[in-house]
């Protein structure tokens, strides 16, 4: 039996969609009957969140019915240009054929996710001097001159507006690193 | 008359030396970014809110609606010289702005387009500042299941956007929907989907999935595109336009405008909406329809006012009722509330200084964005030149900063960087990332609306169509959930009836 695989995947992604959500809406509060005996009439805490989740379930499942369809039957016409603008409005779509290789995307949504778990050990500056040198390696800057003037202005022009102007008060790091960013803010004359 | 004076009032202040200055960047900031492409004004607007922490809250209004105002226009700058849309509202004038290219007319192209856009904008701006007051006013008389109603057609309004795709749109509904649920409830103060972990009890803030889904959803692929995007061919001359040029593109411009000013008003629409929409009405209304996409100056002209009148009007439900109308202005209600100003009716009242000065930067913003359009359209070949590595690698930290800068948080920037990663899944399968925004945004609003609504009417839920206001509203939102949904089934349940072959 011939079968579209992309619409089958979605179907079985949705159906895993509407599991989720009813495994969440089981595991809302820690002690359900407690909270449910505080419900002052028609509305509890638990009700607004169940409803939403029965929402995503609902809506799961309406999903993978129509892909499961689409999976094992024929397809409508494609969208006109003006249909395929419309779906997803102000913040656009992957228009299909776009071809992008897939490792520097892996590489810089780690390098990002690492950067933010990075900060409260090593402190901003430290990892932000660090995470854009690896950033630009990557995206193919390979000029030392280019690659440190950019990251090092770079990050005292951000250090500036954001501690200095700002007052934001970002993470210093611990022990060493914390040490390092002290002794910088004053050598800068931030603090 | 009244109107007239407080206008005058609010462009006094406005043109003050450092207001005057914010608008004059955001503008700049704005067309460079709407015209980079991989860049929309929305992510712009996202990046842009850390640096709004330290202004006062006209500053950032001016700011963020300079961006808004010139990142709206600036994608047709690179839609019309390259055929790459700088924001998906400029698509549209990738189909008769670029054709005119090709013909050697870049720079009647771009002037037609700025020309359009700078007036779409001013009558969006004119009606912002006439119609939101008495509509505040009317707005005075809502309670809470008024409020709970309009939230729900706001809510719903996102089936007008993705009609062909209604179950997955509702499906990241209400995904956000159920995120806006973590936390502490409004009413009982019960954690609810923590799951232990103490800093999710304080919610997840939606400025935070904002900039992780828009900012850093997007900036990965930049790092990918490591060589400039295209070059551009030859010199821009921009012609003076000819009044009978102009003249003869009048009832155009006038049908995007009157498109553009209706559909920014709709909750979960927005410039690309308005666009796409008033191509195609141009082209069944056009005496040259069946040439576009040829590089008919009508092709353009239409969606060019039609995105720009949008942006005003967008700011109607935001400053009236505190509904967002899109995803540009969530990022101003966003700005608005961090500095302790709470949009709805009663700022008008309370505020009214503040509302028509704001009103006053939008009409300067549409105005000058006419010299920031020439300026950096000329300059458009050297802003290319800028490589997308450190373009992106500077949007990630801001994004890091934004995130942190909402509550002092590193939690804050954890989320963030997961809302990152997801919003760049959902964008590389076609998943919607508006309407989870959107639920995100006015789920927590609707639960407090619809509790306190019960609480104050003995739980009486039927009040919700007993009173004649909010009624007619949720009957609104039924006709607006069949208007948007009937025509698509129909065509459906036709095509499966004749069979139609893939």
């Amino acid at each position: 039996m011939t079968y579209h695989r992309e619409h089958l995947i979605h179907a079985i992604f949705a159906l895993l969609v509407a599991l989720a959500a009813l495994v969440f809406s089981h595991s809302v509060v820690d002690d359900p009957q407690m909270v449910q005996s505080m419900a002052r009439g028609l509305a509890s805490p638990l009700t607004w969140p169940k409803l939403m989740l029965a929402g995503v379930s609902l809506c799961a499942l309406g999903w993978a019915i129509e892909e499961g369809w689409k999976a094992y039957n024929v397809l409508p016409p494609e969208l006109s240009k003006e249909e395929e603008a419309l779906e997803f409005g102000d913040v656009g779509f992957e228009k299909d054929g776009d071809d992008i290789p897939l490792l520097p995307i892996i590489l810089g949504l780690s390098l990002a996710m690492a950067y933010a778990f990075v900060i409260p050990w090593a402190g901003f500056t430290a990892a932000t001097v660090v995470f854009l040198l690896l950033w630009l390696v990557v995206g193919g800057i390979r000029k030392p001159l280019q690659l440190f003037s950019v990251t090092l202005i770079g990050t005292v022009v951000l250090l500036y507006v954001f501690v200095k102007l700002a007052l934001m008060p970002l993470d210093r790091g611990q022990g060493a690193f914390g040490e390092f960013t002290i002794a910088l803010f004053r050598l800068l004359g931030i603090y | 008359m009244e109107a007239f004076s407080l206008l005058f009032t609010g462009l006094a202040t406005v043109l003050q030396p450092s207001h005057f200055m914010m608008i004059v960047i955001g503008l700049a900031v704005g067309v460079i970014a709407g015209a980079l492409p991989g860049i929309s004004f929305v992510n712009a607007m996202a990046m842009a809110l850390p640096f709004t922490y330290m202004m006062s809250p006209l500053d950032s209004m001016s700011f963020l609606g300079g961006i808004y105002v010139g990142g709206v226009f600036g994608g047709s700058i690179s839609a019309i010289l390259i055929n790459i849309p700088g924001t998906p509202a400029s698509l549209p004038a990738c189909w008769d702005g670029y054709p005119m290219t090709k013909q050697g007319k870049s720079g009647r192209a771009l002037t037609i387009a700025i020309a359009a856009s700078a007036t779409g904008g001013i009558f969006s701006a004119l009606m912002l500042t006439f119609a939101a007051p008495p509509f505040a006013k009317f707005a005075l008389r809502f309670d809470q299941p008024e409020f709970f109603a309009a939230t729900f057609l706001g809510l719903v309004s996102i089936i007008a956007v993705a009609k062909s795709a209604p179950w997955i749109s509702f499906l990241s509904l209400f995904i956000g929907l159920a995120i806006g649920t973590i936390g502490v409830d409004p009413l009982y103060g019960i954690p609810r989907l923590t799951f232990g972990v103490n800093d999710a009890q304080s919610g997840i803030n939606f400025v935070v999935v904002m900039i992780g889904l828009f900012a850093l959803g997007e900036v990965v692929e930049m790092l990918a595109k490591s060589e400039a995007v295209a070059k551009i061919q030859g010199k821009i001359r921009f012609e003076r336009p000819k009044f009978v040029e102009m003249w003869a593109l009048r009832w155009s411009v006038m049908r995007g405008t009157a498109i553009g000013s209706v559909i920014g008003m709709i909750p979960g629409a927005g410039a690309t909406v308005g666009a796409v929409i008033a191509y195609g009405v141009e082209k069944q209304a056009s005496p040259r329809g069946a040439e576009f996409g040829t590089g008919v100056p009508d092709g353009l002209t239409a969606p060019e006012a039609a995105k720009n009148a949008t942006t005003g009007a967008a700011m109607i439900p935001l400053l009236t009722l505190g509904i967002p109308g899109s995803a540009a202005t969530a990022i101003m209600m966003a700005a608005l509330v961090l500095k302790g100003v709470t949009p709805g009716p009663m700022l008008f009242s309370m505020q009214t200084d503040l509302v028509y000065s704001i009103f006053a930067s939008m009409l300067l913003a549409n105005i000058l964005m006419i010299i920031a359009g020439v300026v950096i359209a000329r300059g458009f070949s050297h802003f290319m030149r800028v490589p997308p590595a450190i373009l992106s690698g500077f949007i990630v930290v801001l994004s890091v900063l934004g995130a942190y800068g909402v509550r002092n948080n590193i939690f804050d920037v954890y989320v963030c960087m997961v809302f990152g990663v997801i919003g760049y899944l959902m964008k590389r399968y076609n998943f919607p990332a508006a309407p989870l925004i959107l639920g995100v945004i006015l789920g927590p609003l609707a639960e407090r609306y619809f509790l306190t609504s019960l609480a104050n009417y003995d739980n009486n839920l039927a009040i919700f169509v007993q009173r004649p206001i909010s009624g007619t509203i949720l009957g609104m939102s039924v006709a607006f959930i069949i208007w948007a949904t009937l025509p698509s089934l129909i065509k459906k349940y036709r095509q499966r009836k004749a069979g139609v072959v893939a």
